[in-house]
């Protein structure tokens, strides 16, 4: 995961931040569709000490945007926070197969 | 509760709204009781009362008024148990739920001491051990089981070893994430009041990264909450603050499949998209249904048709447990809410902005007088005609205020239902309350004046005028009594009768207690309606036993001063063994009246313009023939009627007369009985804005108030009940006075 773009994030993401990191998020995603990347993109949560519904909701985009390129993201190390918050939403786990 | 002061104002005067809006949702609670104790299918009356207890707690919980909260708690459950068909409605449920009521009243009263009196706390245990008993005599609902064989009854979706696994359904706004409202806060909360065992974030209607305010909230959530002891009343309080921003909707444990159609109907309409993927959601979180598939034709003809999917609704059954919560959604439903319906039908105005108003109209009233007088002195035509336009707007706009006091009398009648039910039962008899008249309107204040007089006549009725259902019997009657409220409006006043077809007054009985009393001599004669009168002296009480309910020699006296304290009157009139009738007649308003202005003696006096019926001369001989008398009788049109001389009544030189000028005999009405005042000019109609007379005044006969003219003069406002009665106290020596036809 060295090599490989990484969207940053601050100690918080919630509302206040929310569209300061989607434009930083929106600029590493420019850079991405300029050049072949090597390896999966990796979002850095490891420092995030707050998350709310935006920053959940800016997280869903992101993996979309990236899914939508063929690409998966990599969560590198979430905080603790971070790992409770998607844990309550049912996030935690990899989309299950729906049932028919 | 605050450090600054302006926030414990603001809160003091929230709290007071708090209990009103309580004591109104009481009342509807109330209504509903009572009307399913009649009828216990009546979904609407239930809802109604589980909607009002439910706004109580919620309210209550706002102010943290956790007694209150407490105690409606229960109450509600036990509606809800009622609402989703656990619990039958029978009598000990109305019955618990009815003191339920009380006790939330009692604790209302208390609101102040946070302890609140051991007493009310002993009986909130007590009842909330009777309400938990009652709910706890049935089973309770269990999941959903799709799988279960087809249901005859709807109770058949319970299964014994379900769990209790609640699902909500929960969409949030675009602004909930700007309001402070985080989703995943709700959902943490969630965790407290149950295990939340299965949950999917739904992400479809995020826009893409480029396009997404971020600030915006496109999230929505489909959970399942495993809980033995939530309610849906009580899942609902948690998204109370997010009501205008979400869109919640909650289906109980026992749900129907029919249910969930019913939601994935809502959530996604003729969309056959989201619907598959919501019914997958459903899937995944461990949901069974059987999904009927239908071919829809597309709109156009070249397009493939489209696949929709349907859950099966294996029962028929009706939407219990199936809440719905008042979201966008259901508003644009429209408004089946009976709150939501009264918030946009009426606004709530603080009283005492109303007084303001109705003070500032009547100065205005006063004020327009005066310029139409100066108008009437320059004879100024123009002025005449834009001043007598003016008054037009001026009389509507009074009208139109004071009428924003008034209010149907209907609701202070409506509380008799439960003291009838409550009494009846105590006693041991069969009454029968039937009202009419509810839509009659009256003074906001003078309804609520007249409620205490009117219990007591209610109750004295049904204590003492209705007869057990034996001695009924034996008098040839039918065995249930009946009790009739009525209101009507009657020549500018409003007439309130209670009536019984119990066994009427016992004159004998009444005179003869007079007499040991001492309140009248042994040998006199008395005519019906005196004997009547004499039973709202102080002290008087003919009852035979003292019971719980009245006959304590007090009340009468106390029922009669009330109402005269509102100018108003009242009489009795009663047949032996046939029933009593208890009139009150009370004026429309105490503010305002159309005025007609006389003058006496250099004073000018108003009479109520809706009491006058005619106006005739004097005959000149009058004055000669008849000097010194105070009153006596006439002949108009060969009907003998009263009279009586204001000048000579209170005392004054009859000014005008002695210059030899006519005078004149106003006609007046009131309960029924006519009487001519004999006054020394007349002035005409008069807008007239009633003051009180202050207390050293108070002793001064037959008046209700005093007015300023526009000239600036003060005009006395005469009480036609008191004039007449001192027509008839001075009618001792009749004289009698004849009009030329």
């Amino acid at each position: 995961m060295s090599s490989g773009l990484v969207f940053e994030t601050g100690a918080e993401l919630g509302i206040a931040q929310a569209a300061d990191v989607q434009a930083s998020w929106l600029q590493t995603l420019a850079e991405l569709d300029t050049e072949t990347p090597t390896h999966p993109p990796t979002l850095d949560l490891s420092t995030v000490q707050e998350i709310d519904s935006a920053g959940v909701q800016l997280l869903l985009a992101l993996r979309r945007a990236l899914t939508e390129r063929g690409l998966t993201l990599q969560l590198g190390e979430p905080s603790a926070v971070v790992r409770e918050a998607l844990a309550r939403l049912g996030l935690d786990e990899p989309p299950q197969p729906e049932q028919p | 509760m605050s450090q600054a002061d302006d926030d414990a104002e603001i809160l003091a005067v929230a709290r007071a709204g708090f209990i009103d809006e309580a004591r109104e949702m009481l009342q509807q609670f109330e209504d509903a009781m009572l009307v399913l104790e009649s009828a216990p299918d009546d979904a609407e009356s239930l809802n109604a009362a589980f909607r009002a207890a439910h706004t109580i707690k919620g309210t209550a919980g706002l102010f943290g008024f956790d007694r209150v909260v407490h105690f409606t708690h229960e109450a509600e459950t036990l509606l809800e148990a009622l609402r989703s068909g656990q619990r039958v409605l029978d009598e000990p449920v109305v019955a618990a739920l009815l003191e339920s009521r009380d006790q939330i009243g009692r604790l209302l009263a208390e609101l102040g001491d946070a302890e609140g009196s051991p007493e009310t706390e002993a009986i909130g245990q007590a009842l909330i051990e009777r309400l938990r008993a009652l709910r706890g005599a049935e089973p309770v609902a269990q999941a959903v089981r799709p799988s279960a064989t087809p249901a005859s009854q709807a109770d058949e979706a319970r299964d014994d070893d379900a769990e209790p696994l609640w699902h909500l359904s929960l969409r949030f706004g675009l602004d909930a994430l700007r309001n402070g409202l985080d989703p995943l806060a709700f959902i943490r909360y969630l965790g407290k009041l149950g295990e939340v065992v299965g949950i999917r974030t739904l992400s479809d209607a995020i826009p893409a990264l480029d396009a997404l305010d971020a600030e915006a909230c496109h999230l929505g959530f489909e959970l399942r909450l495993r809980s033995e002891t939530t309610s849906v009343a009580e899942l609902q309080g948690v998204f109370e603050f997010a009501q205008d921003d979400s869109d919640v909707r909650i289906l109980a444990p026992g749900s129907t499949p029919a249910d969930f159609e019913a939601l994935a109907s809502h959530r996604c309409g003729d969309d056959a998209e989201a619907r598959t993927s919501l019914l997958g959601i459903w899937g995944a979180l461990g949901l069974r249904f059987e999904v009927r598939t239908e071919l829809r034709a597309a709109p156009e003809a070249e397009a493939e048709p489209e696949v929709v999917s349907h859950i099966e609704r294996r029962t028929a059954a009706p939407e219990r447990g199936a809440t719905r919560r008042s979201g966008e959604g259901d508003r644009r439903e429209g408004g089946r809410d009976r709150r939501a319906g009264d918030e946009t039908r009426f606004v709530r105005v603080r009283a005492d902005k109303l007084d303001r108003l109705i003070d500032l109209i009547g100065e205005l009233v006063i004020a327009g007088s005066g310029t139409q007088m100066v108008a009437h002195l320059e004879h100024s035509a123009p002025l005449l005609e834009a001043t007598s336009r003016l008054m037009d707007l001026v009389q509507e706009t009074r009208d139109g205020a004071l009428a924003l006091r008034m209010v149907p009398i209907g609701e202070t009648f409506g509380r008799f239902q439960r003291v009838v039910r409550d009494m009846s039962k105590q006693l041991g008899k069969e009454i029968e309350l039937a009202v009419t008249g509810g839509d009659t309107e009256l003074d906001k204040s003078m309804v609520d004046q007249i409620a205490d007089p009117l219990m007591h006549l209610v109750r004295n009725s049904l204590d003492h005028g209705i007869e057990p259902a034996a001695d009924r019997l034996a008098a040839g009657k039918d065995a249930q009594g009946r009790l009739m409220l009525n209101a009507y409006q009657e020549a500018g006043a409003v007439v309130i009768e209670v009536r019984d077809d119990g066994r009427g007054l016992a004159r004998e009985r009444i005179v003869r207690k007079a007499v040991e009393r001492g309140l009248v001599p042994p040998d006199q004669v008395l005519a019906d309606h005196e004997v009547w009168q004499l039973i709202f002296l102080p002290g008087f009480s003919t009852a035979e036993a003292v019971t719980d309910i009245s006959g304590r020699g007090v009340g009468m006296d106390v029922v009669k001063r009330n109402i005269e304290a509102l100018r108003g009157t009242i009489t009795l009139s009663s047949q032996e063994g046939m029933g009593t009738l208890t009139q009150i007649r009370l004026p429309l308003t105490l503010a305002m009246i159309d005025g007609f202005l006389t003058l006496v003696g250099g004073v000018n006096y108003v009479l109520p313009l809706s009491t006058v019926a005619e106006c005739i001369d004097v005959p000149p001989e009058h004055g000669k023939t008849d000097s010194g008398r105070v009153s006596g009788t006439f002949n108009l049109r060969g009907e003998v009627l009263p009279w009586l001389d204001l000048a000579r009544f209170y005392g004054v030189e009859p000014s005008q007369a002695m210059a030899g000028s006519r005078r004149s005999v106003v006609v007046v009405r009131h309960a029924g009985q006519r009487v001519g005042l004999i006054v020394d000019r007349l002035l005409g109609e008069h807008q007239t804005v009633i003051k009180p007379l202050s207390g050293i005044f108070m002793h001064l006969k037959a008046l209700a108030g005093s007015t300023i003219l526009g000239s600036g003069d003060v005009a006395l406002v005469l009480d036609i009940g008191g004039l007449l009665a001192g027509a008839r106290a001075n009618d001792t020596s009749p004289a009698t006075l004849s009009l030329a036809p």
